[in-house]
C-alpha cells in the first residue's frame, strides 16, 4: 500500500514525530511504501536543524534524515507554517536576508499543494496530531 | 497533478477552538488550497470546533486576526459542503442560529456516513 | 522595526522587503496612490476601484477576493468583453491579486512570492 503521512504536532512537547516515524518503520518492515511526510503547522519545528535534546532523549531531525536517506522518502516542511514559525532552508533565509536558514538539509519546502498532490495518488493518508 | 480530481473527495476536520492555536487558520489555509485544486471539498466542524463558528466573536483587544471571518466566504471559493456536530453544538450549549455561516447540522450517524464517502480525510 | 519603510509627507511607513504596508490603518488613498508611483503604476479610476474592492473584500473576510469574484464583480461596472483576467492584467501587470493588496495597504497575500 502506498501511504502519505502529515506530521502536525510539534518538535519534543509532542509525541506526534516519535509516532510517525516508527509508524513510517513498522509500514515499511510490512512490505507498505511511504510516498511523503508532509510537516505541516507546529510539526514544521521537527525540521530544525539547531535542535539539541539531551542524549538519552530522541533525536528526531537525526531519526528522520536516516529514515529519509535509507527509504527514499521525500521530507517536507510547509513553506507558509515554517516560516512563520522561524523554520526555512538557505534560500529562504537569503531572501529575507536572514543569514543561514534553520531547517536540516534532509527537508525540502514545498506549499501546500505538494500534500495534496500525494494523498490523492496515495491509498491512505495519515495524519499524526 | 493527476487527472479527474473532481471527482476525488476530501474532507476537513476542524476540531478546536479558534483562538488558542493557529489549527483553524491553518486548516483554513489547507482548505482554500484543496478547493483551488477542484477537488470535491468538504467541511466538518466538530468537538470544540464548533467555536470557530460562534457568532458575535471580537479579537479587537488581542492582538489577533479575526481569521474566522474567511467561512463567510467559502462559497466564493468553491467552498460549498459545511457540517457541524449536532451532539458537539448542543452539549456547547449553542444552536445552528448562533452561527457565522449556513452549514448542514450532522448527527453522529451523517458524521460516521460523510467521513466513510471521501477519498481522504485531513485531520486538524 | 523594519528596515524597510516609505517616506511620505515627513511620516515614515513600514514595510515589509516587498513594500507592503505593515500597519493596514496607516494606508490613505494618497499613500497608495505613492506606492502605486514607486512601482511605475499610475492608478486610474478603474485601479481604485479595483483596489477599493480588494479593500471592504478584505474588512469583510480577511482574504483577497478570489479572480473569478473579481471577474463577476466588474461584469457590470467595466462591460462583458472588458472583464476578464486580461484586462485586469493590462490594468495591473504585476498580478491583479498581488497589486491591488499592496497598493490598497492590504498584507501580502498567501502564495504570492
Amino acid at each position: 500500500m502506498k501511504i502519505n503521512l502529515l506530521v502536525t504536532g510539534a518538535l519534543y512537547s509532542s509525541q506526534s514525530g516519535y509516532s510517525a516515524l516508527s509508524f513510517c518503520r513498522a509500514a515499511v518492515a510490512a512490505g507498505h511504501t511511504i510516498s511523503q511526510v508532509f510537516f505541516y503547522q507546529d510539526g514544521v519545528t521537527q525540521a530544525s536543524r539547531l535542535s539539541r535534546p539531551l542524549d538519552d532523549e530522541f533525536e528526531a531531525v537525526a531519526q528522520w534524515s536516516d529514515f529519509a536517506n535509507e527509504c527514499s522518502v521525500p521530507l517536507i516542511i510547509c513553506v507558509s507554517a515554517g516560516e512563520r514559525r522561524g523554520l526555512m532552508a538557505n534560500e529562504q533565509a537569503l531572501d529575507y536576508e536572514l543569514g543561514h536558514g534553520s531547517s536540516h538539509s534532509s527537508f525540502s519546502v514545498a506549499g501546500l499543494g505538494v500534500l495534496h498532490d500525494a494523498s490523492l495518488v496515495a491509498d491512505r493518508t495519515v495524519t499524526f496530531k | 497533478m493527476i487527472s479527474n480530481d473532481s471527482a476525488k473527495s476530501v474532507l476537513y476536520v476542524i476540531s478546536s477552538g479558534p483562538y488558542s492555536n493557529a489549527r483553524g487558520q491553518e486548516a483554513l489555509d489547507a482548505i482554500l488550497i484543496g478547493a483551488s485544486f477542484d477537488l470535491d471539498v468538504s467541511v466538518l466542524f466538530i468537538h470544540d470546533g464548533v467555536f470557530q463558528l460562534k457568532r458575535g466573536q471580537n479579537v479587537r483587544l488581542s492582538r489577533l486576526k479575526q481569521f474566522t471571518k474567511t467561512y463567510k466566504a467559502f462559497e466564493d471559493f468553491g467552498v460549498e459542503k459545511v457540517y457541524i456536530h449536532d451532539l458537539s453544538l448542543n452539549s456547547r450549549g449553542l444552536t445552528d442560529a448562533e452561527l457565522i455561516c449556513a452549514v448542514t447540522v450532522l448527527d453522529q450517524q451523517g458524521v460516521r456516513k460523510l467521513i466513510a464517502d471521501q477519498t481522504k480525510v485531513f485531520t486538524f | 522595526m523594519s528596515p524597510y519603510f516609505i517616506d511620505f509627507k515627513d511620516q515614515q511607513y513600514p514595510t515589509d522587503v516587498q513594500g507592503f504596508l505593515k500597519q493596514r490603518l496607516s494606508w490613505s488613498q494618497e499613500l497608495g496612490q505613492k506606492m502605486a508611483l514607486m512601482d511605475g503604476v499610475i492608478l486610474t479610476p478603474e485601479h481604485w476601484e479595483i483596489i477599493h474592492y480588494f479593500r471592504e473584500y478584505y474588512e469583510d473576510y480577511n482574504i483577497p477576493p478570489p479572480m473569478r469574484m473579481v471577474i463577476r464583480v466588474f461584469k457590470k461596472a467595466f462591460g462583458d468583453q472588458n472583464a476578464n483576467s486580461r484586462y485586469l492584467l493590462q490594468l495591473f501587470p504585476e498580478g491583479v491579486t498581488k497589486a491591488a493588496s499592496k497598493f490598497g495597504g492590504l498584507p501580502k497575500p498567501k502564495n504570492c512570492k
